[in-house]
């Protein structure tokens, strides 16, 4: 690969950077370019020393995705900073996404446990009918909605510490995985 | 070398390099490659991870042989990240010699 086609395809692969980042970055790999070249070495072998623009731009668009999730610590952004993270490779794909999919299954759980509770009133009505088995458990029903109402909460909670702590494992991430090319 | 081995490994690298003296990529890169085997494109992501964080700063130099240089400067707040991970470095270090060469432990 010749020192244009990497740079070209280095461009291409990191068109979600902002235009003055990519800018930056593509500056940093021709100027490597320029200075092996003074080396004396050709343009293939640094080219080939660097790595595939692909890896290199995957390490870098992780590292984008890291960024951005914590400026904006989202769940949305947070899952994208996985799964650009997964696709770096089998052991970063099992740190990642083990504890991501555990923790937002465990979330969605509790959401669908609070809904049935908070709705358990009405749930009850639709089978029953408006009957004095009914009025009888209505009590216990809305103490069941109550209950539904205090684990929403806790959900919210536990969504909320689930995400910061995401977050936290894949900053340490990117920085333990530096080295790439694993 | 093994994987595992080298992982996180490379900031320490990196920012003891520039803690002895202001270096451009390439040059880092030289450094590092010549004992350590690694993609070498991975140190630019590096370099820029560590810019934004404040461990160092750069600024662009001429030079009379070849094109210009972009250099990499430790800031302080880098020098205290040097010294905890390589404080952290030397206690791994130790214990694993530690446990293959069957030392006492501490």
């Amino acid at each position: 690969m010749t020192k244009a086609e990497y740079l070209a395809e280095l461009e291409k692969r990191l068109a979600a950077l902002g235009a003055e980042e990519r800018a930056e970055l593509l500056a940093d790999y021709a100027e490597h370019f320029d200075h092996g070249l003074a080396d004396g070495r050709s343009e293939e072998e640094i080219a080939r020393r660097l790595g595939s623009p692909q890896m290199v731009a995957r390490e870098i668009l992780y590292q984008l995705s890291v960024d951005r999730a914590q400026a904006d610590p989202s769940l949305r952004r947070v899952s994208r900073a996985v799964f650009a993270g997964v696709g770096l490779g089998v052991v970063n794909a099992l740190a990642l996404l083990a504890p991501f999919l555990i923790g937002v299954l465990a979330a969605a759980a509790l959401f669908v446990a609070a809904v049935f509770l908070v709705a358990s009133p009405l749930l009850g009505l639709l089978q029953d009918g408006l009957t004095v088995v009914y009025l009888t458990e209505l009590p216990l029903l809305v103490g069941l909605a109550g209950a539904g109402l205090i684990l929403w909460a806790a959900a919210v909670q536990f969504a909320a510490r689930f995400v910061r702590w995401m977050l936290a494992r894949l900053q340490r991430n990117v920085k333990s995985r530096a080295e790439g090319n694993a | 070398m093994n994987v595992q081995f080298k992982k996180g490994v490379l900031e320490l690298c990196v920012l003891s390099l520039i803690a002895r003296k202001d270096c451009y990529g390439y040059e880092l890169v030289e450094l590092i490659s010549r004992n350590i085997e690694i993609a070498e494109g991975t140190i630019y992501p590096l370099l820029r991870r560590l810019t934004k964080e404040g461990l160092c700063t750069t600024y662009l130099a001429e030079s009379t042989e070849g094109p210009p240089r972009k250099y990499y400067r430790l800031t302080p707040a880098g020098r205290e990240v040097q010294r905890q991970l390589l404080r952290e470095w030397e206690l791994f270090v130790r214990g694993v010699q530690n446990v293959v060469k069957g030392e006492e432990t501490r």
